[in-house]
């Protein structure tokens, strides 16, 4: 069986048109799609660049187990598609890019804000900010869940 | 005596900076608890004594193999590859 959903961490540019070509079927009427992109201000200091650092073949199995439990959530079928940067970004570049799609635009923008914030609370994916006075730091995150 | 085995833990995100290699080698007795090793490792890193900062963020880390997060019960029975994660921040 063909699976509905495509995750990857990469070292390439994101792809938006492609992340829209994958979501976009003919029995849906609605794609909903977020891209982050890098902000020149974090907690008052000027960002010049961010760098993501990932367990790649964890977050990888770890991203296809959040399309697997919003699609379980959402009535009705989804198509997704994330990808996640890894490397060194500038202010305005793009870290990560979702779409999702359903016959319907409700489920879309659900699935999208929920896939999102699963991310940003369980993936293994770190990033350190680099200012422009010269200095870099890791962001503080999520401890993540050792049931 | 029990007999020993190697545990290679590779590191990330704010623990790179403990280890030029991103990993370190541990090694202790086999069928011991994941809990044994994170005390061997954060004695191999960060001696005695350690600073707050540092020591939260290894508590505030989880062990992990390339599929899932392991508990801290898992017992270690071969030598074996694992990574250490601290708090995430993907987006």
């Amino acid at each position: 069986m063909s699976s509905n959903y495509f995750v990857e961490i990469t070292e390439n540019k994101l792809n938006i048109q492609e992340a829209l070509n994958y979501a976009s079927a003919n029995a849906h009427g609605a794609v909903a799609s977020f891209i982050g992109t890098i902000r020149d201000k974090n907690l008052g200091r000027d960002v010049v660049a961010v760098s993501y650092d990932s367990s790649t073949p964890l977050a990888t199995n770890v991203l296809s187990e959040i399309c697997r439990e919003v699609q379980e959530q959402t009535t009705g079928p989804l198509r997704i598609y994330i990808s996640h940067f890894k490397g060194r970004l500038l202010v305005g570049e793009a870290s990560i890019v979702i779409a999702v799609s359903s016959p319907h635009r409700n489920e879309s923008f659900v699935a999208c804000r929920l896939l999102l914030e699963e991310i940003k609370k369980r993936c293994p994916i770190w990033k350190k900010e680099h200012y422009s006075d010269g200095n870099s730091e890791w962001v503080k995150g999520h401890a993540l869940c050792q049931h | 005596m029990n007999a020993q085995i190697t545990i290679t833990i590779k590191l990330f995100g704010a623990l790179r900076q403990f280890s030029e290699d991103h990993a370190v080698i541990i090694s202790v007795p086999v069928n011991s608890h994941l809990n044994t090793l994170k005390k061997a490792l954060v004695n191999s890193l960060l001696g005695s004594p350690t600073s707050t900062s540092n020591t939260a963020l290894f508590e505030s880390s989880v062990f992990a193999n390339d599929s899932e997060i392991l508990t801290l019960e898992t017992i270690l029975s071969k030598n074996q590859t694992l990574t250490l994660l601290p708090p995430v921040c993907g987006g």
